[in-house]
């Protein structure tokens, strides 16, 4: 999967552009039990940008990530913090071809329950409220509007699990 | 990232319920997908992301025991 163009917000903070993509993961994490309430919590504020948390404890809870992070990083001479690597994984498929090779846990799961954890490329088809409802490849989903504040439809979006997490520019028309 | 624990709704109120996980009990919203109690559920930043059929559920649960805790530890 490849995007011409970069998301609306060019210059994102690179702690609020992981912490987005990855926050709807983080339940997984919390009914593991490897993080608690209160840090489930901070996770939820610093991905609405209502708080901050230091780039080494977010590279302590999401640990699995952070290794295919460096890899990417370490392959484009980059630091794993850098936007670009951040986007080439969660915004253009490096995040879905982890997942498509079967790594760890993803080997054992149905390819249509894995397929819940890719980061899809849709379309805004309806708002009610805070809901958005988005279609990709004819799969309808409704998801929460919270990080993309002023979507509309008609606009592109990435989604994740349950949430809209960015705006995509539009495509070319040809 | 990310592969989810399933649940069963235990009852619901609004667009809330509460889900069970084991001995566990989680209030989640309904918003996105609306349940019934007894149906099975994935759940993702505390919204029912997917509904699940009971095989498939026991499935993917009994899939969560069996890794150890290297595996566990290997989607997020």
């Amino acid at each position: 999967m490849s995007v011409s163009a970069g998301p609306a917000a060019e210059r994102a903070d690179p702690v609020l552009y992981f912490l987005r993509y990855s926050y709807p993961c983080a339940f997984v994490l919390l009914q593991q039990r490897r993080i608690d309430e209160d840090t489930y919590r901070l996770i939820r504020l610093a991905a609405l940008g209502k708080g901050h948390l230091e780039k080494g404890f977010i590279e302590g809870i999401f640990s699995a990530a952070f290794r295919r992070l460096r890899m990417v990083a370490e392959g484009r001479g980059k630091d794993p913090w850098d936007l670009d690597v951040l986007q080439a994984y969660f915004r253009d498929g490096l995040h879905n071809a982890c997942i498509d090779r079967g790594e760890g846990m993803y080997a054992r799961f149905s390819e249509g329950f894995r397929d819940l954890c890719k980061v899809r490329h849709a379309t805004v088809v309806a708002r009610h409220a805070d809901v958005l409802e988005v279609e990709y490849d004819g799969t309808r989903r409704r998801v929460v509007a919270e990080f993309v504040p002023d979507a509309k439809p008609g606009d592109r979006v990435t989604i994740h699990h349950t949430y809209a997490i960015e705006k995509l520019r539009k495509r070319p028309r040809s | 990232m990310c592969l989810s624990i399933p649940g069963r709704i235990e009852k619901t109120d609004g667009e809330t319920a509460v889900v069970g996980y084991g001995n566990e009990r989680r209030t989640v919203s309904t918003k996105l997908v609306p349940c019934a109690p007894g149906e099975w559920v994935v759940v993702s930043g505390g919204f029912v992301m997917q509904k699940l059929s009971e095989e498939d559920a026991k499935k993917a649960l009994a899939l969560w025991d069996e890794a150890d805790e290297r595996e566990r530890r290997s989607c997020c």
